[in-house]
């Protein structure tokens, strides 16, 4: 019995050591975090004795004071005790700090891409401007915050080579009954499956043929409302309705009427007419086992036009995944295919094109990834001519946030010769990234 | 009209009182672990969901459409915290549309909150990702530490007894139970283990600093070269060497991981290789919390114990 005992009390004995040192080292980096507290105290009254910053100072006090009026007496005690110093003079850097500290959620990303093409036919040139260059093709600035128990606020500014653009800009609910939720600003239309990813974001370098042929080279946006239903059901299945009402679209008014790429998209008919556009989308997802699921969708818009010769532009779009639970970090594959079709009237000729895309991709390993891509589209001027792309590529993702990809593209139409193309990008993604839905 | 109105209202209401009449308080978990402890907390009373699974890597979980309405129907959703399950929580919080699991709401429970968190990570904050995929907050694997189980237990407990006070008692007393049990269980542990105290272990991802610490354990290396990056043959080349001079004795690895490099290693170097869950449901008859603790002590006590008559 005495054995046992002794023994139990060699581990209380470790225990306690343990506890000790653990105490110990709370203790040290409590120092620390007063000593570098005290530095920026005293840094910050260095400055503030500084006369040319002085003015803008009592400035910053004087909102404070009124901050801490504002939250009573108890918060001006209490900081004046962390920070063991006279209230006025104490609370000026640590303040603004508090406010600082609401900012929004920040991400930056860099997207470069290196064409190594040869220069081909003018209208292919969506992706690069150009072949056998190297080019920065997108710096994106991310921002996200509550706005405030409502609704949260997301913001998107593109940088390129033509200048500085809002991509996004809405507020959008929490949570509102019945399943409900609306969002209002500059959003992407809510279109289909990749309308909605952003360029640095896409599964391949490009854009599929299709859309950049129906909606120009960006995704289809525009500032407008949207609301979104997620329908209840027996089966308590996913079955998702979307509604969204555009007033202004992303393009340059003036240069609407002959666009220099020579080609007419689809928006530009749509918008030709009227103002108003609205797009409605009803998409559901099943999953088939633990490890695959297929999502189904289908999407259109149409103008508010009464003119009888109004356009319309249907979508459906299929996405079939494959990832096992357990090796999911290794293997997944993924398959899927839009197809878009049209009714437009180009100055009182009708046209009715239709394209589509597809690609399957496979993960053989951890961050590596390669697939397919097939792309088939009428050309929008004349539906009688046809445009065909094809082309493999490899994605390797070394981390979570930088990305590298090899990609060709044999490009054919009844217009243009054909053109091969070569394409490699690398996207860094720095800040705060928001998780992407699936 | 007036008849179509009035249908509406009896309708309405009447979906309303089925709404109320349902006894039981939906409960969604992100892991099974914690799905476990509100089961125990919340016993009888509670219906208890994870999204993933036990044997999956709970930093990428897909954020599946089917999550969504899983999540829509939630009274209360407890998850780990610390950024594990920042890839792809908020997306679905966001899409689930539900007041009473979003941030700040009585139903969104983040039970990181009662940890003392380890490893967390000090100096420029921009320089972190440099280190790999660092979580700012600190390493999120707590829940290795039984002690810390009982910390979330207290805390599913006060939330449950905020949300729903008319089951406050049944609450307290499943909770006490509990806690006697693991308590019952934690010396039993590290009964088991202390005759190992001290031992070094190589792991493949960070996911035992809070076990090591509790258990009197040592990790002396990792398989990956930095969290979450794959181990690349330089890194493996070093193991090679490392492993025999470092007097490392267990690999451990979760069931998610590629067996590849550690099986090379326990080749080359005769370290033995493990992998244990890491939550219930990641081995066999590892049902819940407990049996998967016993699981995981029983195969290292096993694996030293084996280890050290060799060494005899």
């Amino acid at each position: 019995v005495s054995a046992p005992t002794s023994q139990k009390y060699e581990i209380d004995m470790l225990e306690l050591k343990r506890e000790i040192s653990e105490l110990k080292e709370t203790v040290e980096s409590q120092q620390q975090m007063l000593q570098s507290l005290r530095m920026q105290f005293n840094a910050t009254q260095e400055k503030a004795a500084k006369p040319s910053e002085a003015s803008v100072k009592r400035d910053d006090s004087e909102t404070d004071k009124e901050i801490l009026a504002a939250l009573g007496a108890t918060s001006q005690q209490a900081a004046a005790e962390t920070v063991g110093a006279p209230i006025g003079s104490s609370l000026t850097p640590v303040m603004p700090r508090m406010l600082q500290s609401l900012n929004p959620d920040i991400c930056a990303v860099g997207d470069v891409l290196y064409d190594l093409s040869a220069n081909g036919n003018p209208v292919n040139r969506a992706v690069s401007g150009g072949g056998d260059r190297l080019s920065l093709r997108e710096f994106e600035l991310g921002f996200q915050a509550a706005v405030d128990p409502y609704v949260k606020g997301v913001a998107t500014l593109g940088f390129g080579d033509e200048g500085a653009d809002v991509e996004e800009c809405y507020a959008k609910s929490f949570s509102l009954p019945f399943g409900l939720q609306a969002k209002g600003g500059r959003f992407f239309a809510d279109f289909g499956k990749l309308n909605l990813v952003h360029t640095h974001d896409l599964p391949q370098v490009d854009r599929p043929l299709v859309l950049t042929r129906f909606f120009g080279e960006e995704n289809l946006k525009g500032d407008g409302l949207g609301l979104s239903w997620l329908v209840p059901n027996h089966w308590k299945q996913y079955v998702q309705l979307d509604f969204n009402v555009f007033d202004k679209f992303n393009r340059d008014e003036g240069a609407s009427a002959d666009s220099a790429a020579g080609s007419d998209d689809m928006v530009k008919q749509l918008t030709h007419y009227s103002n108003l556009m609205y797009l409605a989308r009803a998409s559901t997802y099943h999953d088939l086992t633990e490890n695959s699921s297929v999502e189904l969708g289908a999407s259109g818009i149409t103008t508010d036009s009464a003119d009888p010769s109004r356009t319309f532009v249907e979508g459906t779009d299929l996405t079939y995944r494959w990832r096992p639970l357990r090796e999911g970090l290794y293997n997944s594959f993924i398959f899927r295919s839009e197809i878009l079709g049209g009714q437009a009237n180009a100055e009182k000729q009708y046209s009715n094109p239709w394209g589509m895309y597809a690609y399957g991709e496979y993960q053989f390993a951890r961050g590596l990834s390669s697939g397919l891509r097939f792309d088939y589209t009428d050309m929008f001027e004349d539906d009688k001519k046809r445009e065909y792309g094809a082309g493999p590529y490899l994605t390797w993702n070394l981390s979570e946030f930088f990305r590298l990809r090899l990609q060709y593209q044999h490009l054919t139409s009844d217009v243009y010769p054909y053109e091969d193309r070569i394409y490699l990008q690398g996207t860094y993604i720095m800040g705060a990234h928001p998780a992407h839905s699936f | 009209m007036r008849f179509r109105c009035v249908t509406l209202c009896i309708l309405c209401v009447l979906l309303m009182t089925a709404g109320s009449a349902v006894a039981k308080v939906t409960v969604v978990a992100t892991t099974p672990d914690l799905a476990d402890v509100a089961k125990e907390v919340g016993d009888g009373l509670v219906d208890v969901t994870a999204l993933a699974k036990g044997y999956q890597d709970p930093h990428f979980v897909d954020p599946k459409p089917s999550f969504i309405m899983i999540l829509q129907g939630a009274d209360l959703l407890i998850f780990n915290g610390l950024e594990l399950e920042t890839g792809w929580l908020p997306p679905l919080i966001e899409r689930a549309r539900n007041g009473k699991i979003i941030y700040g709401a009585a139903g969104y429970l983040d039970v990181s909150e009662g940890i003392a968190p380890l490893e967390v990570p000090q100096g420029n904050r921009s320089e972190l990702r440099a280190q790999g995929d660092v979580h700012p907050a600190g390493n999120p694997h707590y829940m290795l530490d039984p002690e810390n189980a009982k910390i979330v237990a207290g805390e599913i407990c006060s939330r449950l007894i905020k949300l729903f006070p008319e089951h406050a008692a049944d609450f307290k007393a499943n909770l006490s139970k509990f806690n006697a049990r693991l308590d019952g269980k934690i010396s039993e542990w590290k009964a088991k283990m202390e005759p190992y105290r001290g031992t070094k272990m190589v792991t493949y991802h960070r996911l035992y600093p809070y076990f090591s610490d509790r258990f009197g354990l040592q990790s002396v290396a990792e398989v990956e070269p930095k969290p979450g990056i794959p181990p690349s043959p330089s890194h493996v080349a070093y193991l090679i060497r490392f492993i025999p001079e470092s007097g490392a004795k267990i690999l451990v690895m979760a069931p998610y991981y590629s067996e590849k490099v550690p099986r090379l290693l326990e080749k080359r170097t005769g370290i033995k290789v493990l992998v244990l869950p890491t939550m219930p449901g990641g081995g066999k008859g590892t049902d819940d919390y407990i049996s998967m603790m016993d699981y995981i002590i029983n195969n290292i006590a096993e694996a030293l114990r084996v280890q050290k008559d060799k060494g005899k």
